[in-house]
């Protein structure tokens, strides 16, 4: 039997005496590029965060590559990039070569030194999102756009098998978030990695992910597009015009 | 100019001033390592705070007629704890608890100083700090404490920086988030103890915010950061103790005022060349 990338059973979350997450259950398979969606405050963000140890939930059980998230301990498979709420702090002294850097430092033992197949494996990522010009820049002085693909390259650099990304494209203009979700279709394809996208834009996820979850507070749909497109409640939901657009461009 | 230079080379032949150079350089060492992430966690007064405490700790020392800056040092660090754990369980903001006991350190510390017989030359001398008179003994606890510190912030600097940056991403990269956060609170309470000595509880929050925010002013990277807030923390403790020294003015406002020169300096560099 397989083993999935994340499986989760029976999620309970409450925040402040009140439920955001309830009985949460579905299994995401190794390779997948899973879309999240759903209105505000339907348990998203609470949902990834969960995934990666940052909320502890009221009931239930979450595995990550075949084990308990209470004992797992190989972080460097998961790359998590969080919701980017407001612009990084123009100050804060760290050129970008050393952010990038210290994704693959904080997962390391001591002695933590940068090997030279760490610095060709940061050469790689910096390749790979096209940012090796900015590797001396201040990351406080980048665009919206470029600190989002370092924040991105510093998930990348340990190669992860799983992706989590919470609304990552919130601050970029149109064409360069076309740009990023090209980029991830391509990680997702040619290496295999697993996607989990968290995005309010239902139908952007429909142009690149391949399964779709759509949550309020539970699970309302959780699969492949083909059987989301013919869903018929789905359109309660998004709106007709919305499931024909998303499935139109899938 | 000559007479400067040269009062200064026969002042290295006394012993008190080779121990208060030996010490102020430890220790500004120790406070600029610290200070960078202080700053940029937004944590910077908890310098004040923590030395507001041991403002009582030294008061409780001199009436038990103890070394008060040995009795500081596990009152601060207890309190240093009480203030992470009030912040990380949502009592209250970390500036408040910071206040709170702040508040309770300097009011007990009067009310024992009043109980040992009022404001005498000792307690003026760990409220203004006074380190050209450091003892032998002062100094072995300076080398010890320092050691402890510079090579605790060492052994922990990636992850320090993951924390600074994101303490949240740096928890899923597999830090031990709040290992460090203790660490470094732990760190910051042994460094306050020793700052007493050069500026006195009043000024030694300075110690660790100045050289930090000047370096931030300049630097172009990380270790660059680390590196300019060292030079300038112990140019800051040389020219203090110089010209203190040469002028008979307090060791401890002249180290601060070196400070705060350099500050302005390191912002007017930043405006005119554009860094």
């Amino acid at each position: 039997m397989s083993v999935s990338a994340i499986k989760v059973q029976d999620l309970t979350v409450f925040y402040q005496n009140s439920e955001v997450l309830s009985g949460v259950s579905l299994e995401i398979a190794l390779g997948d590029y899973v879309g999240i969606v759903g209105p505000n405050g339907s348990g998203k963000t609470t949902l990834i965060k969960s995934m990666v140890g940052l909320i502890e939930p009221a009931q239930g059980n979450i595995e990550i590559l075949g084990t308990a998230l209470a004992a797992f301990t190989k972080w460097s498979s998961v790359g998590y990039l969080p919701q980017k709420n407001n612009v990084m702090d123009p100050r804060f002294p760290a050129n970008v070569y050393e952010v990038i850097a210290s994704g693959i430092l904080s997962a390391k033992r001591f002695p933590k030194i940068l090997n030279k197949q760490d610095q060709m494996r940061i050469e790689n990522t910096l390749e790979i999102l096209n940012i090796v010009d900015l590797r001396d820049h201040l990351i406080g002085r980048l665009s919206g756009g470029q600190q989002q693909r370092v924040m991105l390259a510093r998930a990348l650099v340990n190669q992860p098998s799983i992706l989590l990304l919470d609304e990552p494209t919130v601050a970029l203009d149109p064409h360069t978030r076309e740009s990023f979700y090209t980029l991830l279709q391509k990680l997702n394809k040619e290496q295999n990695i697993t996607i989990l996208l968290v995005s309010h834009d239902p139908v952007t996820v429909g142009n690149f992910a391949t399964k779709l979850l759509y949550l309020d507070k539970k699970v309302i749909f959780y699969g492949k597009f083909g059987e989301f497109c013919s869903a018929k409640n789905m359109k309660d939901y998004f709106g007709l015009e919305a499931q024909h657009l998303m499935c139109h461009q899938h | 100019m000559n007479s400067f230079s040269s009062q200064i080379i026969d002042a290295l032949h006394y012993a008190f001033i080779q121990r208060a150079i030996l010490a102020g350089v430890l220790i500004a060492l120790c406070c600029s390592f610290l200070g960078i992430f202080l700053v940029l966690r937004r944590f910077s007064l908890i310098g004040d705070g923590l030395a507001h405490v041991s403002f009582a700790a030294i008061a409780l020392g001199l009436l038990l007629k103890q070394s008060p800056l040995l009795i500081s040092v596990p009152i601060v660090v207890v309190a240093s704890l009480l203030i992470f754990r009030m912040t990380e369980k949502s009592v209250m903001y970390g500036d408040a608890a910071i206040g709170l006991l702040s508040a309770v350190g300097i009011a007990v510390g009067v009310t024992l100083a009043s109980i040992s017989g009022g404001f005498n030359v000792d307690i003026f001398s760990y409220l203004f700090g006074n380190i050209l008179s450091i003892s032998k003994e002062e100094i072995v606890l300076t080398v010890i404490l320092s050691a402890i510190v510079i090579f605790s912030v060492l052994f922990f600097y990636h992850d320090l920086f993951a924390v600074s940056f994101d303490n949240d991403n740096a928890k899923v990269m597999g830090v031990k988030t709040s290992r460090v956060n203790y660490v470094l609170l732990m760190l910051t309470s042994l460094t306050v103890v020793l700052g007493i000595k050069v500026v006195g509880t009043m000024l030694v929050s300075s110690l660790i915010i100045f050289p930090a925010v000047s370096a931030l002013q300049i630097a172009r990277n990380f270790k660059a950061a680390i590196l300019f807030a060292s030079i300038l923390a112990i140019l800051s403790v040389l020219i203090g103790i110089a010209v203190s020294y040469v002028f008979d003015l307090p060791a401890g406002a002249t180290i601060v005022e070196v400070n705060f020169t350099f500050f302005v300096l390191a912002f007017l560099a930043r405006r005119l060349f554009k860094l």
